[in-house]
């Protein structure tokens, strides 16, 4: 018996060392320079067809974390360049317009299709600053706190693209009317539902914003980027393929808006994007300048 | 809409049987070998729309949440499940949970030394300083671990327990591997001879984490460890432990991607006699935030727990303003002293009283710049030195308060509570610079009068002033209870004192519950208030509501 004991305590002992080990390896000390001299790994868009990732920020003009993952957004534009594509969705609690006596907060930054997409993935509740990549699902769910965009973004970029989307447009300023037409191929044979979403942003809006790091924490002048302006299709957007798709198949698909006036043309920008109606996840997006 | 409130009741008819079936039907004595134990909880409302407090019309009407868990034991084994259903979950908790799912399920086997688990299960080194999973459903946070848990005894007094697995997140789990080991020896346990009336703990773990860098712009840790020393001294009425964490470079979202070493302190020191309690507790954290996926936002993926020591009010207006750990950096310190004044004396009364005097305060820490060119916080730096007994500038949190309770009769007893907190909302709720600090007093009344040997009424009687934030706020409480099945209870909250006289409601509920046999039915109809809380850099919006609640629990 007692030698049972020993032995039992003896093998418990290797692997208390061997777990000992474990951990003592288990441990990384950085020494600095501890930021990256990095260019930024995104591939040169000018000779080759690549994928590029739709970055959903969620946000409100009440939401005093959000500058936060706005920055986050523009510093993947930085890294990532043209193969990111950031859309700002204002929408649910903090978005809400305020009648404050000083008229600050006041402006309506919603759009019906922000809060479709809110109520779709439940958003509002999870609370602001949140986002989505591609609408991909990670550890069970696709909102993301902004900090783990990232490593997302990342692991789509590399990825050979399934779909090219070329977008054409004409627009008349006088009329203000904008004719978008999204040529879209299949470079590889795929299987399910896909549809297309085009929409209306429309860049650098200065409005209020709260700043939880800003003192005072409410600015005047504060820059509101890719501003989700209006969804040209319907939120869910068209069908354009079904089934078992081969590879080189094409579609066209033309929509038309008119520009509100008291949007600024000159910033305003289209996103056309592709899904997977079965898991709501975006295979390609595209953007591009409405002048 | 009103025509649909019997929805709720029908679903309490239907519901009353099915609880009846579930725990008989699971336990056929003598079918089966072994036992099957369990609980089962569900809270469902049904909504209202209330636009003067801003209540939203609710697009489902009813919302429920629930949980069964289910436990198998034979002999050394047992095995358990627990099946969690949100369709969807009511509002005020992450809808990252709605739907279906079984996401906790261990084996565990177990002798008289060994013990493995495989599986999901909670777990925690000493204090909770570099480890704690834990679950708290009342607040929708579960950070289970899931994956292989050791613990073995190889001589008596001497504990080791080693862990490896992925914390919960939701529905899923987050991205960080946590590995870990704890030694703990028990020297009365090992040495019984030399120890009477004392003994003395002594342990230590570590925790490391993996996740890896996909970040360009930082170069980060892949692996990032944690260690804990612990030491307990418990001799007769005096008990005193201590516990110091040491955390490597670990730049997270959190800490905003500072270097730093983090590090914590926990000193706890006890008296206790017949009549008089004493204790005293002490806290240092800096740059103690923990999580198994750094860029984790909100309160998800805790590795670590850092315990409060402030006191946690149970009276609804004494806790309209409760203290939040700041994992990033506290110093405080509590002081409690219970005292009974003996029976039968002149001050004691026939019954005798009892007075419990409690005291805490929290300021931040003081940090320095590390260098002339590098701002404190800077991401990407080490972030800032801090001194171990520089305490900051700035105030986060006093609370002192004293409780007296006397029973006078065998028909009445009373309790009277004062207390005065300082609060920094900016800092414990992450606001910037919105809102300041909120200074306030709460006296408290409580009064129960026993009518019938069964039957009790309790009254409370509460009010909150302050000038800050909402203002001030009155509260009453009746409660009736026909002891041992039912409850009646009615309360309302009204915020007399809001700046804005609009906005002075009432927050009216009334609920009556049964019990029985390790089952409760609690059915309630009122308003909540709404309120924004931050937690972790993520603000969520719980809504007003106004609506009907049913909440279930059963144990079998």
């Amino acid at each position: 018996m007692i030698k049972n004991h020993k032995s039992l305590f003896g093998t418990k002992y290797f692997m208390l060392a061997s777990l000992l080990a474990l951990i003592v390896v288990g441990c990384d000390k950085v020494d600095p320079p501890y930021i990256e001299n990095n260019p930024g790994s995104g591939t040169d868009t000018s000779t080759t067809y690549t994928r590029k990732v739709l970055v959903e920020d969620f946000t409100g003009h009440t939401c005093g974390n959000c500058p936060r993952a706005a920055e986050a957004a523009h510093t993947l534009l930085q890294l990532y360049g043209e193969q990111v594509v950031v859309v700002a969705v204002h929408m649910g609690f903090f978005a809400e317009p305020k009648s404050n006596p000083d008229g600050s907060f006041a402006y309506d930054f919603r759009t019906t299709a922000g809060s479709e997409i809110d109520v779709q993935f439940g958003i509002d509740p999870t609370g602001l600053p949140r986002g989505m990549i591609n609408r991909k699902d990670v550890g069970g769910s696709p909102i993301l706190a902004y900090a783990a965009w990232e490593s997302v973004v990342v692991g789509i970029i590399s990825e050979a693209p399934d779909i090219k989307i070329e977008l054409s447009n004409s627009y008349n300023e006088s009329s203000r009317l904008l004719d978008v037409t999204a040529d879209v191929t299949f470079l590889n044979g795929l299987n399910g539902t896909f549809k297309i979403v085009t929409l209306l942003l429309e860049d650098s809006i200065v409005n209020w914003q709260l700043d939880y790091l800003a003192t005072p924490n409410s600015i005047e002048t504060y820059m509101h980027r890719h501003v989700l302006r209006n969804s040209i299709s319907s939120t869910w957007g068209d069908q354009i393929a079904q089934g078992s798709i081969s590879s080189g198949t094409t579609t066209s698909n033309s929509y038309s808006i008119t520009i509100d006036n008291s949007w600024l043309d000159s910033k305003c920008s289209v996103v056309v994007y592709v899904y997977d109606a079965g898991s709501y996840e975006v295979i390609q997006a595209e953007t591009l300048k409405v002048k | 809409m009103n025509s649909r409130i019997p929805l709720t009741f029908l679903l309490v008819l239907f519901l009353l049987p099915s609880i009846k079936l579930y725990s008989q039907s699971i336990l056929p004595q003598g079918f089966i070998p072994g036992e099957v134990h369990g609980n089962f909880q569900s809270d469902l409302q049904y909504y209202n729309s209330d636009t003067s407090i801003g209540a939203p019309e609710v697009p489902e009407k009813v919302l429920m949440r629930g949980f069964a868990n289910i436990n198998y034991t034979l002999g050394n084994f047992s095995a358990g499940l627990r099946y969690e259903s949100y369709l969807a979950t009511l509002q005020g908790f992450d809808s990252r949970y709605d739907g279906n799912a079984i996401p906790y399920r261990y084996a565990t086997y177990q002798n008289e030394k060994l013990n493995v688990t495989v599986g999901s299960f909670y777990e925690q080194f000493g204090n909770g300083l570099i480890f704690r999973s834990y679950e708290q459903w009342g607040l929708g946070y579960d950070n289970a671990m899931d994956g292989i848990r050791l613990k073995y005894e190889p001589l008596k007094g001497v504990y080791l327990k080693g862990v490896i697995g992925k914390l919960r997140k939701f529905m899923g789990s987050g991205p960080g591997v946590v590995r870990g080991l704890d030694l703990e020896f028990s020297l009365a346990d090992m040495f019984d001879s030399l120890f009477n009336k004392t003994n003395i703990i002594i342990g230590g773990g570590m925790i490391s984490k993996y996740q890896s860098d996909q970040n360009s712009t930082y170069n980060l840790p892949e692996n990032v460890a944690a260690f804990a020393g612990r030491l307990n001294i418990i001799s007769g009425k005096f008990n005193i432990g201590a516990e110091y964490a040491y955390k490597i470079n670990d730049p997270s979202a959190a800490n905003s991607y500072i270097y730093k070493d983090g590090e914590s302190f926990l000193f706890t020191a006890s008296y206790s006699t017949k009549g008089l309690g004493i204790l005293l507790t002490a806290k240092r954290v800096d740059n103690m935030d923990f999580r198994s996926d750094r860029a984790a936002a909100g309160s998800e993926l805790n590795i670590n727990y850092i315990p409060a020591i402030t006191k946690v009010h149970t009276y609804s207006l004494a806790a309209y303003y409760p203290y939040a750990t700041q994992p990033l950096g506290e110093m405080g310190l509590q002081g409690d002293i219970i005292y009974k004044i003996k029976k039968g004396s002149p001050l004691g009364g026939k019954y005798g009283t009892s007075i419990l005097v409690n005291y805490s305060t929290v300021f931040g820490i003081k940090r320095t710049a590390v260098n002339d060119t590098t701002a404190i916080g800077e991401s990407g730096t080490l972030g800032y030195k801090s001194n171990f007994f520089d305490i900051g500038d700035t105030k986060y949190f006093e609370d002192l308060n004293i409780n007296i309770s006397r029973k006078f009769s065998k028909k009445f007893k009373a309790a009277v509570s004062f207390m005065y907190f300082e609060y920094n909302k900016d800092v414990i709720q992450g606001f910037g610079n919105q809102y300041g600090t909120i200074y306030g007093n709460v006296a408290v009344a409580d009064l129960t009068f026993k009518l019938k040997p069964k039957n009790t009424i309790r009254v409370e009687l509460q009010n909150l002033y302050t000038k800050q934030d909402d203002g001030s706020w009155g509260m009453m409480l009746v409660e009736y209870t026909i002891a041992p099945h039912w409850f009646v209870a009615a309360f309302d909250e009204y915020n007399y004192g809001n700046k804005k006289s609009n906005k002075r409601f009432h927050y009216f509920t009334a609920q009556v519950g049964y019990k029985n046999k390790g089952n409760t039915f609690t059915l309630g109809y009122g308003r909540q208030r709404a309120g924004i809380f931050c937690v972790g850099g993520v603000c969520r919006n719980v809504p007003a509501s106004n609506g009907v609640t049913l909440a279930i629990t059963s144990s079998f």
